[in-house]
């Protein structure tokens, strides 16, 4: 299983799925590649993405998919966010992620500590941890302030102004069953109403 | 009934060496549930056209009729999808996807009901704190596409929304505008898309108006009677695009090589 | 580094606003325009002082040879900047390590109110070559307009080296030219244009500031006045005599309509021969017009260009100050290079030490020594008096942006009005308005206030820098934005206000930055004017403060006190409320 978290976004890895989907789920990458006109490096990080996700299987210079990476070229646009979210999360670097802000007392990472987590586990390239933020927002996994340079979980309420705590979050829209919080909120005693506000 | 009819439009525009002749003649319709795309070598109008079904720009002579009254300014029930985005980089994304909702002069609480629908819808669940500067390219277009359809336009235009993207993000999120497409519940009623690809044209549209290059005019509509979901590996798929191809040829331009999803300006 | 372009403005494709091709700027306008200057100042001085033809014409000849003073300082000054910035900018741009901590030097060398130090600098020129000897205030006044025009010439010429093509580079190279032949094949060509243009905003603002010190030497003090134009204007002012100020007046704006016709039009011409035409739009912008009325239109485009877009030029340093954090940027992957920034940061901050304890030191022997009682009962209101000047400099900033930005708007967006306008308004701000302060210090001070006189001295000195960095921001307005939101519906106030006011914040932060720093320098002037005690001008302020310390004796404590004072109030700005509001104005509201 591919280790690296490659420069890609959730559009580009689907358009990968979709254009193997064209080629009845199995292709040789080159051809791949080739269909749109692209060098095979550049379908590499979609590639690589699919497969750290088991979205693909790749043997032998060809790319196959595999029962789950069928059922996402299939899903409706929200369902694919569950599919990958729950992808996601068994991935190594997420899972390091999620683990830190649920340790955080705060639940929170600053830019800093979000870069030292990514550091261990991928090439310090540019982008780099933007790309992974937006994976993690992509999945609902969790959410990032840019005014105030922080991670929170998803639909973790603090940046809203005036929200004390945490309240359950609403789901508009959202039909996948099943779908969790991460961390799950923990009570905090010793806390007034307001006073874990994350600055906006 | 023809939601739009353009009707013998004409344009062109004067410089300093003398008029310029952009478009001539041209006249279709589209219908309800119809996904047109107009496509044509590059300088042939098609996205001054576009301007001109949603009146951004005046034909130099003709009309162009949405549910049958002329378009004389801006028409509300039509939205546009730009090529290069155009996100305000201010606005956060829930801000932009706003953008249109708050010229309608709408309350706030039935602004952020509909902003989150749309959100949702085109699966931007989770940015919608997020600056366009944050995000990439697929995902803007995303934000374009859920601004335009929160004011749940009749009409939705698309200028060539794919072809800022790279070719594996465009792959993506043509799917998914075809599932919004499809989904009955979610406006528009019909779809006018400009494009230089002409794969593309055929694997969305219903049918494909081609124009020639400039002066622009309408060489042909071709059907797409392709059952969808499309496959671009097929016969039928094959000879429609050649058909195209031979067609934009003979309009005294050679096409682009097949596959190819080189952007030209137009 | 933040790139120019921001500020720069030059076209961004076919802005349908219009972008800067060349209009036809007839030469007849431009005199009349002129003409209208003395115009306006004869029909004042006629109403206060006596005034006639005969008088004017008599007092020509004096006023020739002290506008020839003044004529000679400006060139003496220019040869100093122009054989600097050369060297200066050439060397720091084609040396990595240069970029990185000469520009920052300079950028904050140049950040601080250079006029403000204009009193000190005439003191210690005068130690250095002894009382009475006229060279020290010569002196002075030189390396004051250096210091005006030099930073921004350097930058002209560091960003056109960078910005030579890369091919030719290469070829530069693969010929091996070296040396001189390299500097004037290559090098030198790619700076001239650029070079011409920064000249002819230097020498406007040069003008300005040399009137401005001029004037400010007949403050009457154990120190001698300058013979040239600012103190034949301030002078006759003073005393009321019409005729010598109008005479002046008409020398003044004589001299700078031949620079203007004679040196930068055809200079102009000339070095357009040397652009690499990267005009984006293309339309008509062919490089070497053959016919001569396209040849004629380009220059007078040119010249009134280089008032405009040079105000904005101003604003780079400011801006690259601007973004020099003392920490780096707090996002995600923004972290490379941290290691070469904080090096050079250090240069700089020894650097910096070293020149303070240099400052620390002289200020204590000064503070050190006796001091009279009446001046140190001056000293304690140094504090009073920088937050007076800070509330005047705001309270004319805010008169400044009520005009310029609704005018900036206006003449950006329509195409007709701009037409007219805007060249009046850029033979406007390229007089030197210092030049009319004795007449409006002296003839107004009647129907206004002093503080009212104060405000609108410091006006004039702010409004040019704020207008042409608004206008330049409406212009760059990305028609893409623009057309969006006519696609949605938003037109008219709902346009400005979402849209419009918005795209604007960058410019309207850089301009505002340049303006408050055209407000200190005006300072000195600005507060305190007297001549002769029969009409003066005095109002609480630290450039005030500066004035009285240099024009009374012993006073020299007091002038140290402002000085920093006005230095430690400069500074404590530009790091609580300009560089934040930069730094949130390039992330949140650039559109790339």
């Amino acid at each position: 299983m591919a280790t690296t978290y490659p420069k890609c976004n959730p559009t580009e890895m689907l358009g990968l799925l979709v254009l193997l989907n064209d080629h009845k789920g199995s292709e040789d990458v080159a051809r791949l590649a080739d269909d749109l006109d692209l060098e095979i490096d550049e379908i590499f990080p979609a590639l690589e993405y699919a497969e750290l996700l088991q979205f693909v299987r790749v043997t032998d210079g060809r790319a196959t998919f595999t029962d789950l990476g069928r059922k996402l070229v299939a899903a409706s646009i929200r369902e694919r966010k569950s599919i990958v979210r729950e992808q996601l999360r068994r991935t190594p670097l997420f899972r390091t992620i999620l683990r830190a802000l649920e340790a955080n007392p705060e639940h929170r990472l600053t830019d800093e500590e979000f870069g030292h987590i990514i550091a261990f586990t991928t090439a310090r390239t540019d982008g780099a941890e933007q790309n992974i933020v937006n994976w993690g927002r992509y999945a609902d996994l969790f959410r990032y302030d840019a005014d105030s340079h922080l991670i929170c979980p998803a639909r973790h309420p603090a940046y809203r102004k005036g929200a004390g705590g945490r309240s359950p979050p609403s789901s508009p829209g959202a039909e996948s069953p099943g779908e969790s919080r991460a961390p799950a909120p923990t009570p905090e005693s010793s806390r007034g109403p307001g006073s874990a506000v994350a600055v906006v | 009934m023809a939601i739009i009819r353009v009707d013998h439009v004409d344009k062109s525009f004067p410089t300093r060496h003398g008029t310029i002749s952009i478009m001539q003649d041209i006249a279709f319709e589209v219908k309800d549930a119809d996904f047109l795309a107009i496509v044509g070598p590059s300088g042939c109008g098609k996205s001054t056209l576009l301007r001109l079904i949603q009146g951004l720009d005046r034909p130099t002579s003709g009309a162009i009729y949405f549910r049958d009254q002329k378009v004389e300014a801006v028409a509300q029930g039509m939205a546009m999808v730009f090529q290069n985005f155009a996100l305000f980089p201010w606005l956060t994304v829930s801000e932009n996807v706003a953008f249109g909702l708050e010229a309608l002069g709408w309350e706030s609480d039935r602004i952020a009901s509909h902003v989150e629908r749309y959100i949702s819808v085109t699966g931007l669940d989770g940015f919608e704190e997020a600056y366009p500067r944050e995000i990439s390219g697929g995902m803007r277009q995303r934000v374009g596409l859920a601004r335009a359809l929160a004011v749940e336009p009749a009409v939705l235009l698309m200028d060539e929304p794919f072809s800022a993207l790279d070719a594996l993000t465009a792959e993506g999120l043509r799917e998914e505008v075809l599932q919004l497409w499809r989904d009955p519940n979610l406006p528009p009623e019909a779809v006018i898309l400009v494009t230089h690809n002409i794969e593309e044209a055929i694997q969305l549209a219903d049918r494909v108006v081609v124009l020639s290059r400039r002066p622009g005019h309408v060489l042909a509509e071709v059907p797409v009677d392709l059952p969808r979901p499309r496959d671009r590996k097929s016969g039928p798929f094959y000879e429609l695009t050649d058909r195209v191809y031979s067609l934009i040829t003979e309009g005294g331009v050679p096409p682009p090589p097949p596959g190819s999803s080189s952007p030209s300006a137009s | 580094m933040t790139e120019p372009s921001l500020l720069s403005s030059t076209s961004t494709g076919t802005g349908r606003t219009g972008p800067d091709r060349p209009r036809a700027f007839p030469s007849g306008l431009a005199v009349a325009l002129y003409a209208g200057i003395p115009l306006v100042t004869v029909t004042a001085a006629a109403a206060g002082g006596g005034l006639s033809a005969v008088g004017v014409a008599g007092y020509l000849p004096r006023a020739s040879t002290d506008l020839l003073y003044s004529f000679l300082r400006m060139l003496a000054a220019y040869a100093l900047s122009l054989g600097f910035s050369l060297a200066y900018g050439y060397y720091a741009a084609t040396h990595r390590g240069g970029e990185r901590v000469m520009i920052p030097v300079l950028d904050i060398l140049q950040s601080v109110p250079i006029l403000g130090f204009f009193p000190i600098v005439i003191v210690v020129f005068v130690n250095l070559t002894g009382p009475g000897s006229f060279l020290g205030p010569n002196l002075a006044s030189v390396f004051l307009i250096f210091t005006s025009m030099a930073w921004n010439m350097v930058f002209g010429v560091y960003e056109s080296v960078r910005s030579i093509p890369n091919d030719l580079r290469e070829a530069a190279e693969t010929f091996r030219s070296r040396g001189w032949l390299r500097f004037r094949r290559v090098l030198f060509p790619a700076t001239v244009n650029r070079l011409v243009y920064n000249s002819v905003l230097s020498w406007t603002g040069g003008w300005f500031f040399l009137v401005e010190a001029e004037i400010f030497t007949t403050n009457s003090s154990s120190h001698t006045a300058l013979p040239g134009i600012g103190s034949l204007l301030s002078f006759s002012a003073a005393n009321g005599n019409g005729s010598e100020f109008v005479a002046g007046v008409l020398l003044l704006v004589a001299v700078i309509v031949l620079l203007d016709f004679g040196v930068w039009r055809p200079l102009g011409r000339w070095a357009d021969r040397f652009r690499y035409d990267q005009s984006p739009s293309g339309e008509g912008e062919v490089v070497g017009v053959r016919n001569a009325s396209g040849r004629l239109r380009r220059a007078a485009s040119y010249v009134t260009r280089g008032v405009r877009t040079g105000v904005t030029r101003i604003s780079t340093p400011f801006v690259q100050l601007a973004t020099i954090r003392l920490r780096p940027a707090r996002r995600p992957g923004q972290e490379r290079g941290v290691v070469l920034y904080y090096v050079s940061l250090g240069a700089i901050l020894v650097l910096s030490w070293l020149i303070l304890i240099a400052l620390v030191v002289a200020a204590y022997q000064v503070l050190s020594g006796p001091i009279s009682g009446e001046v140190r009962a001056q000293m304690l209101q140094v504090p009073l008096a920088l937050g007076a000047s800070i509330g005047r400099v705001a309270a004319a900033y805010a008169i400044c942006l009520a005009i310029a930005l609704p005018l900036a708007i206006l003449l950006a967006r329509r195409a007709r009005l701009a037409r007219l306008g805007l060249p009046v308004i850029e033979v406007v701000a390229s007089f030197p308005a210092t030049a009319l302060f004795p007449l409006i210090v002296f003839g107004l001070v009647r129907y206004l206030s002093e503080q009212g006189v104060a405000l609108l001295l410091l006006l004039t000195g702010m409004i040019w820098y704020l207008f042409f960095n608004l206008l330049a921001g409406v212009r760059s307005l990305a028609p893409d934005l623009e057309e969006a939101a006519r696609s949605y519906g938003v037109r008219g106030r709902g346009f400005l206000r979402r849209v419009l006011l918005p795209s604007l914040f960058p410019a309207l932060v850089t301009g505002s930055i340049t303006a408050f720093g055209g407000g200190w320098n005006t300072l000195i002037v600005a507060e305190y004017l007297n001549v002769n005690s029969s009409h003066s001008l005095s109002v609480l302020g630290i450039g005030q403060m500066i004035d009285l310390g240099y024009t009374e004796p012993n006073g020299l404590p007091l002038m140290v006190t402002a000085l920093l004072t006005l230095v430690a109030g400069v500074i404590a700005i530009n790091e609580l409320l300009w560089k934040p509001l930069y730094r949130r104005a390039v992330e949140r509201y650039r559109y790339d």
